[in-house]
């Protein structure tokens, strides 16, 4: 059977094969396993057995995260009475998707619960939360995309760009402003150490060993600063400006 | 320690060890001064289990002393203590012509490995340590600032002291001052050491000991009869650094236990002597609006450790204050703490904000004090609508919408799982990186295949050249299927075309008008040989008989082609 090829089925073709090259590069590794597992958690939250649903939601966690998964893995630790799991889990939901208002809320709820208030954000970090880092590496990436193929289409067919300065300036400027925001965005990313108690009474010690004398007790759900680790140890600091010693078992981390 | 075996001559033989007492592994030099003679031979030492004796070399020294000249020969020796012990190093004899010298046996303490023997009195002399805590009685939680002190006449590598302090919270050593003091005919320097102690228990508590562990410089005592010394002295001082460790001894200081007696409601801990200064703002507002209460607490204690009283104060919902401190005193023991709380009153009848109290224990009076501030009187407007919280200053991202009505429970899971993407952010992904160098090599190809085209465009003789073998690369396909056909008219004009084209290429003039007679030109003389030059001839002159006789066989059109094959790669 002979079939008729179109001018455009090459391009077609490899557009099709370039999709599927970046869909198994960057989406490699994620499981159909964790649907299954969503759907049994949400089972579970409904008739009430919520630190059962916060399990699964975490095992589903482990083949990928999605903002809708954290999102009820934080519903179910705050009906499980285990607010500072709570909290990190919306916080982390809010990485991915920072606009989602009802994320907002329940973390604003779970915040007053545990009685905390939120860090203090400068007016860049408030800007910066405006979109999530993935969000902003896809915009940078476009627009650096987007430079290089003018600039590749300025090599084949320079009479093209002839008397039209802007085509080339306007995208570098783009570059290099999207390349500042990305780049402030990942280091407010990575250098965000906040943790959240996450027993009822955590002991803070003087000192990084078990032994260490007692400083004070810090309960479910307070922000902490994390400074250094030391074993199974963290150097935090709360919004008291308290400083001390945490078993790293006491806390949440926003990384998982 | 020194040694000596002597005779009338002037001859004599001492021995000497650097310091008379070592632990295992640490290895003392044992030195055998032979005066005014030279050994027939090595010295010889004795076989002790326990110590291994090993040449450290040779010296030898001229002295000149009221016009008598010493001479003094040296042999180091190392030894090195394998075992704890007190040895006798004996007999050590030195051969001399046909006596044998032997100077008094030496003793070496060897200690077990890792105990450091005691300093001796001259170097406890030249260095020692005190701790000096500023009082011997306090109470539970009350501070104590503690010095060190450091006497040292010459030294380097001063350690930070090691301060033993079980029942104490010891702050953090700021840095040393340092001084001069004398003490009888010596000068000292003064390394002070400042930290705080706080007993955090009630008892008869040992602060100390304190060790410290430095390098003195001791010097050497030398002969002062020597005539090098008189002179120089200082220039031919000769220094040993000896590391010593230092201790003082412990000190009991007598903790008290906070009196319950007259114990405030609102005391959480704190001792020192505090001031306290209060304000509230603003004091009206309407029901949900926040108002900020400043506390400033100054005074004398731990000022880093002070906590306000949770101020749980019916009909207002509070949250966590926000602390600064500022200490005027590096141990942190003088200074200010300021909270800024925000307290947000939920209903319109309240008409004051309550009293705020705070209580310490003075340990100069042995008394709680409380001190109070307020209350505030507020006027507070009644709401519109109901009103949400919301937190003066706060991030934007955690701002309510103040048309939404209070939240009352969280809100509900969602049924979908959304896209499901790696917890590690995607710029932290190698793949993104790979596949974000993809239109970055496209630009690169461009760019490459860009400066090809412009360097072809700019360079007539290489497009020539390249125009040239295109043109006879397909002319010769042509050619073999024309001499197949038997055409031969288009195989000699075609042939005739190729011929023109590749030697206006090799001569560099055009090719249009190009016959066989171009072998007789200058050009073609001087830039073709003489084989070449036939072959060109005979092929014109082959293609013009074809054309004007009009017949040839395949055989010859094969044959002048083969011939033409040849002449293109002598000519390339």
């Amino acid at each position: 059977m002979n079939s008729r090829h179109s001018p455009h089925q090459p391009r077609t073709w490899l557009s099709q094969k370039l999709g599927l090259l970046a869909g198994v590069l960057l989406f490699a590794g994620l499981s159909p396993a964790s649907e299954v597992q969503f759907e049994e958690a949400n089972r579970l939250y409904e008739i009430g057995r919520f630190p059962e649903a916060a399990a699964l939601y975490r095992a589903a966690a482990t083949n990928g995260v999605s903002a809708n998964l954290l999102f009820n893995l934080g519903n179910a630790h705050f009906k499980a009475g285990q607010l500072g799991q709570a909290m990190a889990a919306y916080q982390r939901s809010l990485r991915l998707d920072p606009r989602n208002p009802e994320t907002r809320a329940n973390l604003r709820f779970a915040r007053d619960q545990a009685n905390t208030q939120p860090p203090t954000l400068s007016l860049r970090q408030r800007w910066m939360h405006i979109l999530s880092l993935g969000e902003w590496t896809a915009l940078a990436s476009m627009v650096f995309t987007l430079f290089l193929l003018l600039l590749t289409v300025r090599q084949l067919k320079p009479e093209a760009f002839v008397g039209k300065p802007l085509w080339i300036r306007l995208p570098s400027m783009g570059v290099v402003a999207t390349a500042l925001l990305l780049a402030m965005a990942a280091s407010d990313y990575f250098s965000d150490s906040h943790v959240f108690v996450s027993v009822a009474k955590a002991t803070v010690r003087n000192g990084p060993l078990e032994e260490s004398p007692e400083s004070f007790k810090a309960t479910d759900g307070m922000e902490l600063l994390v400074y250094d680790r030391i074993g199974d140890f963290l150097e935090i600091e709360t919004r008291l400006g308290q400083k001390g010693w945490i078993h790293s078992g006491d806390v949440e981390l926003l990384t998982p | 320690m020194m040694l000596l075996a002597a005779n009338a001559l002037g001859q004599k033989v001492s021995a000497s060890l650097d310091r008379s007492a070592t632990s295992i592994g640490e290895s003392v030099t044992l030195s055998i001064n032979c005066t005014n003679f030279s050994p027939s031979s090595q010295p010889m030492l004795p076989s002790i289990a326990g110590l291994r004796f090993s040449s450290a070399g040779t010296s030898r020294q001229f002295q000149l002393n009221n016009g008598r000249r010493t001479s003094t020969y040296t042999y180091n020796i190392l030894v090195m203590p394998l075992k704890a012990g007190n040895y006798s190093i004996s007999p050590i004899q030195v051969r001399h012509k046909t006596r044998l010298l032997k100077p008094k046996p030496l003793t070496l303490l060897v200690l077990p490995a890792g105990e450091k023997p005691k300093p001796s009195n001259s170097q406890l002399q030249n260095a020692y340590v005190r701790l000096l805590p500023t009082k011997t009685t306090a109470y539970v939680g009350e501070i104590i600032p503690v010095e060190i002190q450091l006497f040292f006449i010459d030294g380097v590598n001063v350690q930070m002291p090691e301060l033993t302090a079980d029942g104490f919270n010891i702050a953090a050593f700021p840095k040393h001052t340092q001084s001069r003091t004398q003490k009888g005919n010596q000068i000292y320097q003064v390394l002070t050491f400042r930290t705080a102690a706080t007993p955090v228990k009630a008892g008869e508590l040992q602060l100390g000991p304190v060790k410290l562990s430095m390098v003195l410089r001791v010097r050497q005592k030398q002969n002062r009869r020597s005539p090098f010394n008189d002179p120089f002295d200082g220039f031919f001082n000769r220094y040993q650094q000896v590391p010593v460790n230092l201790e003082a001894k412990a000190q009991t200081i007598t903790v008290k236990p906070l009196p319950n007696a007259n114990k405030p409601a609102s005391f959480n801990g704190a001792v020192g002597q505090y001031t306290m200064q209060a304000k509230a703002s603003p004091l009206e507002m309407t029901v949900g609006d926040p108002v900020t209460v400043n506390i400033q607490i100054s005074g004398q204690g731990a000022i880093e450790s002070l906590n306000l009283p949770k101020l749980d104060w019916p009909g207002f919902k509070s949250y966590e204050p926000s602390v600064t401190t500022s200490e005027n005193n590096p141990l942190g023991l003088l200074g200010t703490r300021r909270f800024e709380q925000v307290v947000i009153p939920e209903s319109d009848t309240i008409a004051e904000m309550p009293r705020i109290e705070f209580s310490f224990f003075d340990p100069v009076t042995s008394q709680y004090r409380v001190l109070a501030k307020g209350p505030f009187p507020l006027k507070v407007n009644p709401s519109s609508k109901p009103v949400a919280p919301v937190i003066g200053g706060n991030t934007a991202q955690e701002t309510e919408d103040p048309d939404s009505p209070p939240q009352t429970d969280i809100l509900t899971i969602k049924h979908h799982l959304g896209s499901l993407g790696q917890a590690m952010p995607l710029i932290a992904r190698p793949n993104f990186w790979l596949l974000q160098s993809i239109p970055l090599l496209l630009w690169i190809a461009a760019l490459a295949w860009r400066r090809k085209t412009n360097a072809l465009a700019n360079n007539p003789r290489l497009r020539r050249e390249r125009q040239v073998a295109e043109r006879i690369r397909s002319g010769m396909a042509k050619l073999d299927a024309l001499a197949n056909d038997g055409k031969i008219g288009e195989f000699h004009a075609e042939m005739a075309d190729l011929l023109r084209k590749q030697i206006g290429l090799q001569l560099d003039i055009p090719a249009e008008g190009i016959t066989g007679d171009i072998v007789h030109s200058h050009a073609a003389q001087k830039r073709l040989n003489e084989d070449t030059r036939d072959d060109i001839r005979k092929l014109f002159t082959a293609s013009d008989q074809a054309s004007f006789a009009g017949s040839q066989t395949t055989g010859e059109m094969k044959a002048n082609l083969a011939l033409l094959k040849e002449l293109f790669y002598a000519l390339k």
